[in-house]
């Protein structure tokens, strides 16, 4: 179980472990198919080639990615073929590299699809005119290698190990509400502590760091799971979603971090109010795994916590001395913040929805 | 001719692949030139800075990933385990390639000992090599990223620095001419932005290793246009019911006032005109006796209260940020 929340924290959707067992499945499996037959070289380039081929699968579809692992298949074969034919006559094969090096980088213009396998291909090549000892004798053995590593590769990831498409990259949103949890914790501990703690703020720090970079990767990679125009608007939606309640939650951190270094207006009871406030914000997120999404309805309506904070922001601003000080504005800046934030989980569980019906739609 | 930026990579790429094959094979006759080969291969970025950060981390974690698999090896000798930590180190890199160059790094180092351990060629001057060859391959690119047909992540920074302010500007023009209405894809064309300046800023920081007072200013300037843009987000879904709470009309004419003035500080700022002073220093007392006097007549809640100070609060604190981020660029 923790191993899976510890996965799921720095791999939302799990598509990176799936990714590298796959791989290494598959070179294991060449390595052992082809070395009593086929010699060592060739089972090293075979193995290679299917770590390589595994992980050269861009598309959305099943289809798309048949067709960038096909390309890939075909790019290693030529390389290899071209490799093993060029080694005898080094000048030859080292400008051929050369080339290989400027096509394997100008290929990105193409999109995705030609961004990683192209330089694969490359190094393949480079690993084949400099790895000893191979002449054109063995020619066979590698084409025969490389034509094991795409079976291998092809036969684990669509037969074996499915890919999940759009799934995974629903996970990946719903995993970054464990991320949200994880922040919510370190917020409540921030209010329960009487003093700042530096590595806990830095931990944070990191925490907001590493979740921008999740949203980078998710807008870059937006198109790839939507099926026609009106769902790719949908999924851009959810996301957008997302990124407003993170944008609450951060907004909330920088109030709480400002009112903690003020330590003396403080009052006990509104520390109270608040922590009671992040603990129903913990809940929530806590039951929104994919199955139990369904019982935020019910933690919504328990809004005893946040007339706490309410109560507290009423007590700041009708005191008879009540100026708009950053003590105010930070009161104010949290109120908003609790009153908002299960609203907002309420809007990424209906956008939610909505690109489940769009993408039935599109499927129909 | 102007060359697509692709085109220049490829470029790049050849010619430090020329370069280290030259040097390698030609001029120091290396065993193993294709170790300094394919770390300039794979270290070849579409920026200067992200090079030289993956050249660090590729170089360093060498260094540790190889000695430590070394030290391994001789302290569980040859035998089967050998596979189990091959295998275990490779996932390790294919798991951490997309996020975590400095720990794929690692990985492979490890690997690569276990890997030459296997077919019985691994030994201490084969690590020294391996630390040689990376180096010199590293070094070669990031040379030749510098010098060949260069792309600069600063600029790259300065380019997106200039849209970001632009599309704030936008979406308080909008507040102001249409504050019935806020158009959330002004608001989404900023966020895409403001990601794609998170990463150039975090390549352009290894630019910047050896100018650490631009780099605090660049980092400075990002920093304020963040928190800018979070408090934007909160504004725009904010927008609506602060609009249509009755307690903004006894605040009408200083939320225009307020709305006008940062809308026209986010233009002068776009055009690299001075900042206009900030609007809170201005009119600090007519606000706070406006606050006052509304709630001494005890009509509204708290919560039309926080709505209004939220709202006031984020529009300063956007203008305080646009009139630092014009100081910071006056430095610049």
């Amino acid at each position: 179980m923790q191993l899976n929340n510890w996965l799921n924290r720095y791999d939302p959707g799990l598509n990176r472990v799936r990714d590298a067992s796959k791989s290494i499945l598959a070179m294991a499996l060449v390595a052992l198919i082809s070395a009593p037959w086929l010699g060592l070289v060739a089972t090293v380039m075979g193995s290679l080639s299917a770590f390589f081929i595994c992980l050269s699968h861009e598309g959305i579809t099943p289809r798309q990615q048949l067709v960038s692992m096909g390309y890939a298949a075909i790019s290693f074969a030529l390389c290899v073929f071209l490799g093993v034919l060029l080694r005898p006559t080094p000048w030859m094969a080292q400008g051929v590299l050369i080339i290989l090096c400027f096509v394997a980088f100008y290929l990105r213009r193409y999109g995705p699809r030609f961004v990683i396998a192209p330089v694969f291909a490359a190094i393949t090549y480079l690993l084949v005119i400099m790895l000893p000892p191979l002449g054109p004798m063995t020619l066979p053995q590698m084409m025969l290698a490389v034509v094991l590593a795409v079976v291998v590769a092809i036969g684990l990831h669509f037969v074996v190990w499915r890919p999940s498409g759009i799934r995974t990259f629903q996970q990946q949103l719903w995993s970054l509400l464990s991320r949200y949890q994880v922040l919510v914790t370190g917020l409540r501990q921030c209010c329960e502590q009487p003093r700042l703690n530096a590595d806990q703020c830095f931990a944070l720090k990191a925490l907001v760091n590493e979740t921008e970079a999740h949203f980078r990767q998710l807008y870059a990679h937006l198109g790839r799971y939507a099926y026609n125009q009106a769902h790719q608007a949908a999924l851009h939606d959810w996301v957008q979603c997302q990124y407003t309640t993170f944008k609450t939650l951060q907004m909330a951190w920088e109030s709480i971090l400002q009112l903690a270094r003020q330590q003396a207006q403080y009052a006990p009871e509104r520390r109270q109010a608040l922590i009671a406030v992040l603990q129903c914000w913990y809940d929530a997120l806590s039951s929104l795994s994919l199955q139990q999404r369904v019982a935020l309805q019910e933690l919504a309506l328990d809004s005893t916590q946040l007339q706490a904070v309410t109560q507290a922001f009423t007590q700041v601003i009708f005191s008879p001395d009540a100026h708009v000080t950053a003590y105010f504005v930070y009161w104010s800046n949290i109120t908003f913040a609790c009153q908002r934030m299960i609203e907002k989980l309420h809007d990424v569980v209906q956008q939610s929805n909505r690109c489940r019906s769009i993408r039935r739609e599109a499927l129909q | 001719m102007k060359l697509s930026n692709e085109t220049k990579l490829g470029l790049r790429a050849a010619v430090a692949t020329l370069v280290t094959l030259l040097l390698t094979t030609h001029v120091f006759h290396l065993p193993r030139s294709y170790w300094a080969i394919l770390t300039t291969m794979a270290l070849v970025s579409a920026s200067w800075g992200e090079t030289v950060m993956r050249a660090w981390y590729r170089i360093g974690m060498t260094i540790v990933g190889c000695v430590l698999g070394t030290a391994i090896l001789w302290w569980l000798g040859p035998n089967e385990w050998r596979w189990v930590i091959l295998f275990v180190t490779s996932w390790v890199v294919v798991f951490y390639l997309p996020v975590s160059y400095a720990k794929a790094m690692f990985g492979l180092g490890v690997a690569i000992v276990m890997m030459f351990s296997l077919i019985g060629m691994w030994n201490n001057a084969m690590l020294l090599e391996r630390i040689y060859e990376t180096i010199i391959g590293a070094v070669v690119a990031v040379l030749v990223t510098r010098v060949v047909l260069p792309q600069q992540a600063q600029s790259q920074v300065s380019i997106l620095k200039k849209q970001a302010i632009d599309a704030m500007c936008v979406v308080l023009q909008q507040c102001r001419d249409r504050p019935e209405h806020l158009a959330p894809k002004q608001l989404a064309q900023l966020n895409q932005i403001m990601v794609d300046l998170s990463t150039a800023l975090n390549n352009a920081q290894y630019e910047l290793f050896f100018i650490p007072k631009r780099k605090q200013g660049v980092q400075a300037a990002i920093r304020q246009l963040d928190i800018a843009h979070f408090y934007l987000t909160q504004l725009a879904n904010a927008w609506q019911s602060v609009h249509t709470a009755p307690l903004m009309q006894a605040f009408a004419q200083l939320s225009t006032s307020l709305i006008s003035h940062v809308a026209t500080q986010a233009m002068h700022i776009a055009q690299g005109m001075p900042a206009l002073p900030q609007w809170y220093s201005l009119h600090a007392a007519t606000l706070q006796a406006q606050f006052t006097q509304t709630r001494s007549a005890n009509q509204y809640s708290a919560e039309a209260f926080m709505l209004v100070t939220a709202y006031f609060y984020w529009l300063q604190r956007v203008d305080e940020v646009l009139a630092q981020l014009a100081i910071l660029s006056n430095k610049q």
